[in-house]
Parts: structure tokens; C-alpha cells; sequence
């Protein structure tokens, strides 16, 4: 018997709390906190760990030059601990939604149609900088309804994977279209974008982040324990009673909204989401209600040593997070492919 | 049958005139029957008769294109799903389950049409999810992961999380399937001591020597349509499996078990 906290009182209220998940997250958590700390501390300007605390702590001021250097800092780590957290969340809803556990944001269109908005918004359109991150998500959840649609027609899950992926292909052409018709700066300035990077981030980026993530990360704990009937297929999980094609759709939606907000400000980071989902079902099993807040943590920490590792240990050389998740996430693969290999 | 004798009956779940599909060649065509509380009831027939076509319908899964299927009067189709769950359960034929999930979380997905946001795992949970487990001989598997399981300790533990539902209708879409012998007949009289109990049961089954041993009516469906129905002994006859299946066969009767052996292959 797995051993549980049991939350009780009176008839009504009864929640068993699984004791080993609690104690990884809790883990998880003090780890991201441990390196954010150190990620505001690391950089090619050094901070006194006791100004760092100062600047941290309530009503003392720190100095000028660590308010300067942290301006810098604090929005890629909230971004990165956010983002990942965000990125890592709507992977993982995708995987129960469509049973598949190579799914990822990149599988709807999702990243794509986000990044399509912005370029296309940015070069053709010309909207303000601060308005490309709406455009860009409202581009994220129009490809998500267009991809669900058309693959509702033909109901199936390899039909909605097939029918994201040519989603994905064309919207990808018509922004490599739009990429190679500016000049040599603002190609170098795209690429690095479409790789997924935090270098750009503004303290108003990650307060825009912010303002989307905590309700969708609320949203998500509160609906991750009804989902879980959708790992049984769709049949079987209405037998039991739940409704899946609601279920699927409203999992979808939030899907698309976890990723848009992430993708306009940094750009896609692939893998991220497949990674963290992986190691969180590694680590403590399938129970969305378990898995996903340790998949959410998993994506977090993830992203935010990418970021801190590419702008610290290739110096002068910055190397955007987006390549750095892309070789751990091979790297995972591969040995997660020989470990498995080996055992049987 | 006169109407004075069907609420006699106990009607929970039936089909009225219903039919599935369209164009020339419907999947149902005007089918009509009462499923019985305390009987096991079998639908046998050849492949792409419409069998497990009748269970979606039954399920609510699925809506007649015509006619009804009725859970006390209302249309199940209509009936919130997790209503309907405390009410009808059924045993699909996938096998699809999560590989990293623990035994007893899966049979205990059973339970969840009665958990709410705040009240899950109790006490009566756990009852209804040990026994389950108990009768169906999983108990030992409870801290494995689905992963590892065979096909056959996959279908016990599922039909377990269908028993751990606690419905009064039992709808099993080919419960047997990838089971070995003695689990065969192990499930079919789990479900025969459900019928026992007061609940419906309705099974797909494929072999016709099954259906004779553990149902207590059999309906023989064919091209979409009821061909027979009855007791075994009136269904599984040597003239109705020539007009439903196209084949010869010779019966021999053990005890209750009717056995339907193909005519060419004594010769």
C-alpha cells in the first residue's frame, strides 16, 4: 500500500495526499529555488551574494549597479522558471490528449502559428513591438482551433498528429519566407529568435508572462486529476464517466494558451515539453495529478540551466537555451533509449 | 410478449427500433430488446453483425440514427456521462492503458464517477476497489505497472476497474479476450455471480460454447439484424448456425455447454 497524508473532515471531505510524489516535488521546488538564486548571481558581471540579498529582501535598497545588473537578470530567470513550467504543461496535456508520448506544442502547430503571427505581424504589419505577444498568441490558439477542426472531421489521433504536422510544414515555409526578405541584422536577430531565446527578455516580457501564467498554472493543477480517465482512450474513459471529446477539447485549448505567450516572447523550445513529461512519469508514474506539477517543476528547472548555461559557460560565446534544451533533450533520448535496451 | 409482462420485468435498459448507420447498408436495422436485471445475456454472431455496435449504443457512446435506447425511460445518449457511469458501466475492447500506471490506481479509475473534488480514496472506495481486485484474482499485481503486465493480466485488471464501478449494468465488449483458459471461465462466472447478484450483464462473446455454458439468453444477431433469441438450447441450433454463420455444423450437447463443431472437419 502506498503510503498518503490523509486530508479529512466530516463525510464529505477525504484527499489522500501520496506521500513519495509530495516529497520529489518538494525536492524539485527547493532545487529550482537553489538555482535561481544562483542563476541571478552568475554572469559576466559578479554579484556579492550579499547584495543579491539585499536587493531580494523587502524594503532595503541595494545598490545602483545591482539594480542595473539584475534589471537584466530577474526577467530571463522568471521567464525561464515560467516558461519551462508553462512549456512543460502543455507538453504533457498534449501527450494524455492524444495518447502519443512524442507529443509536443510543435505537433499542433502550435509554436508554429504563434511565430508565424509574430513574424508575420512584425514584418508585414507592423505592429509595436509590446503588441506582438497577444498577436502571437492569439496566431498559437487560431492554429490550435484550425488543426483541432480539420482533424475532427477526421477523428482520429494519427489524424490530428498528421494534420498538425502539415499545419506545421506550410506555416514553417511562409516564415522562412518572410524571414529571408529583411536584411542581414534582422535575419541574425529572427534566427536567433526561432531558436528559442531569452536574451531579449524584458521586465515587461516577464510580467506579461506572468499575468498568463499563474491563472493557466492554477487551471492546470485544478484539471489535471479529471483528466486522467483519457489515458484509457476515449471509450473506455466515457465508460467510466467522464466526457472525453469535452475533455480533450478544453485540455487542448489550454494546451495552446500555456505555449502562445512562451513562444511570442522567447520563441519555440523544442523537446521541452517530451523531456519533462518523460523524466516525470520516470519519477513518480502516470497520475496526471501527481505527474503533471512534477513534469511543470521538471520543465522549470530545465530551462532555466539552459539559459544560465548558455550565457555563462560558452563566454563570450551566448548560446540560445532553445539549442542547449535540444542537445539535452538528444542526449536524454539517447540514453534513456540505451538504458531501456539494456535492461530487457 | 404483451406490455403488462415487459414491467414485470424489471426494463432498466432496452432498444427500441433501433437502427445504426446509413445508406443501403445500415450496421442495425430495427432492433428492439429488453436487457434483464439477474440475467447474463449474450449477443453472439458473425464478424460485422453489429455486435459491438448494440453495446456503443448501449453505452451511450454512439446515437441511433433511428429509434431509441432507453435507461429508465430516458435516452442514455442524453444522460451525463457521469451519471450515467454510476449507472452502466462498460468493458471496451481496447486494450489501451497507461504503461507507468500502478494496478491499483487503474482499478481504482473504476471509482471515479463517484469521487469528487474534495472526496476520493474513502474508505467505500477502497472497499469496492479491493474486491474487485480480489475477485478478479489481481490482488498480487496491485503494485506493478501496467507496462509490464501480460495481455490477459491487462484484461483482468480492467475488467477489475470495470467491477470496482459498482454499476447495476455490465456491458462487456469480448471480456475474454486474450485470456487463458481457466481465466475464460474464471471471468465469465465473475460476471455470471454478477447477474446472480441483481445486476445486468451483457456480453459480446465469440464463442458460441461460452455463450451456451455461462448465458442465460443469447441473442443471435445477423447482417444487422436479431436472428434468434432465447435460452442456448433454442438459439444455438444446428439449422440457425447454417442460415446465420453459412456453415454445417454438428452439436453435442455436455450438461449445459452446447458445442458447434464444423461438419467438415469430423469427416
Amino acid at each position: 500500500m502506498r503510503r498518503a497524508l490523509l486530508i479529512r473532515s466530516g463525510r464529505h471531505v477525504h484527499i489522500p495526499i501520496a506521500l513519495r510524489p509530495a516529497a520529489i516535488l518538494l525536492v524539485l521546488l527547493s532545487l529550482l529555488i537553489i538555482l535561481a538564486f544562483a542563476a541571478l548571481d552568475l554572469g559576466s558581471t559578479p554579484l556579492p551574494a550579499g547584495e543579491l540579498l539585499r536587493w531580494l529582501a523587502p524594503f532595503i535598497d541595494a545598490t545602483r549597479e545591482t539594480d542595473a545588473v539584475l534589471l537584466l537578470r530577474w526577467p530571463r530567470v522568471a521567464v525561464a522558471i515560467l516558461g519551462g513550467a508553462m512549456i512543460a504543461a502543455s507538453g504533457h496535456l498534449l501527450q494524455i490528449v492524444s495518447r502519443n508520448g512524442l507529443a509536443d506544442p510543435g505537433l499542433l502547430g502550435i509554436s508554429q502559428g504563434t511565430m508565424a503571427a509574430v513574424v508575420l505581424g512584425a514584418a508585414v504589419l507592423g505592429i509595436p513591438p509590446q503588441w506582438l505577444a497577444p498577436a502571437g498568441l492569439v496566431g498559437g490558439l487560431a492554429t490550435a482551433i484550425l488543426v483541432l477542426s480539420l482533424a475532427y472531421r477526421l477523428a482520429s489521433t494519427t489524424g490530428l498528429i498528421l494534420v498538425g504536422l502539415a499545419v506545421s510544414i506550410v506555416l514553417g515555409a511562409l516564415i522562412e519566407i518572410v524571414m529571408v526578405q529583411g536584411g542581414m541584422a534582422q535575419f541574425a536577430r529572427w534566427l536567433a529568435w526561432s531558436h528559442g531565446s531569452l536574451t531579449a527578455v524584458s521586465a515587461e516580457n516577464a510580467r506579461m508572462v506572468a499575468i498568463w501564467a499563474l491563472p493557466l498554472i492554477v487551471l492546470t493543477l485544478l484539471v489535471a486529476r479529471s483528466a486522467t480517465p483519457l489515458l484509457l482512450g476515449r471509450e473506455q474513459a466515457a465508460a467510466i464517466g467522464a466526457a472525453p471529446q469535452k475533455l480533450a477539447l478544453l485540455l487542448t485549448l489550454l494546451s495552446a494558451a500555456l505555449v502562445a505567450p512562451i513562444v511570442a516572447v522567447v520563441g519555440p523550445i523544442s523537446f521541452l515539453g517530451l523531456i519533462a513529461a518523460h523524466v516525470a512519469r520516470k519519477l513518480v508514474g502516470e497520475r496526471p495529478q501527481e505527474a503533471l506539477p512534477v513534469s511543470m517543476a521538471c520543465g522549470a528547472l530545465l530551462l532555466l540551466v539552459a539559459d544560465t548555461a548558455g550565457r555563462t559557460l560558452f563566454l563570450p560565446l551566448v548560446v540560445p537555451a532553445g539549442i542547449l534544451v535540444s542537445v539535452a533533450g538528444v542526449a536524454t533520448f539517447l540514453i534513456a533509449a540505451r538504458f531501456t535496451s539494456s535492461r530487457r | 410478449m404483451t406490455t403488462a409482462r415487459i414491467q414485470e420485468q424489471e426494463t432498466a435498459l432496452g432498444l427500441r427500433q433501433v437502427s445504426f448507420g446509413y445508406g443501403a447498408h445500415p450496421v442495425l436495422d430495427a432492433v428492439s430488446f429488453n436487457v434483464r436485471a439477474g440475467e447474463l445475456l449474450a449477443i453472439v454472431g458473425p464478424n460485422g453483425c453489429g455486435k459491438s455496435t448494440i453495446l456503443k449504443l448501449m453505452a451511450g457512446l454512439i446515437r441511433p440514427s433511428a429509434g431509441e435506447v432507453l435507461l429508465d425511460d430516458l435516452p442514455v445518449a442524453s444522460i451525463p456521462r457521469r451519471k450515467l457511469a454510476r449507472r452502466l458501466t462498460l468493458l471496451a475492447q481496447s486494450n489501451e492503458a497507461p504503461e507507468a500506471m500502478l494496478v491499483r490506481d487503474l482499478v481504482g479509475l473504476g471509482r471515479f464517477s463517484h469521487e469528487g473534488w474534495l472526496r476520493r480514496d474513502t474508505p467505500e472506495d477502497r472497499r469496492h476497489i479491493d474486491g474487485a481486485m480480489r475477485r478478479m484474482d489481481v490482488e498480487a499485481l496491485a503494485d506493478r505497472r501496467v507496462g509490464e503486465l501480460s495481455g490477459g493480466q491487462l484484461q483482468r485488471c480492467r475488467m477489475a476497474m470495470t467491477l470496482a464501478q459498482d454499476a447495476d449494468i455490465l456491458l462487456l465488449d469480448e471480456p475474454t479476450n486474450h485470456l487463458d483458459l481457466k481465466h475464460q471461465y474464471a471471468l465469465l462466472e465473475v460476471a455470471r455471480t454478477q447477474a446472480l447478484a441483481g445486476r445486468a450483464v451483457v456480453a459480446v462473446l465469440h464463442d458460441l460454447t461460452h455463450a451456451s455454458l455461462h448465458a442465460d439468453r443469447i441473442i443471435l444477431m445477423s447482417e444487422g439484424r436479431i436472428a434468434a433469441e432465447g435460452s442456448p438450447a433454442d438459439v444455438l441450433t444446428v439449422e440457425m448456425m447454417e442460415a446465420v454463420y453459412g456453415i454445417r455444423t454438428v452439436a453435442m450437447p455436455f450438461g449445459r455447454a452446447i458445442v458447434h463443431l464444423p461438419e467438415g472437419a469430423l469427416r
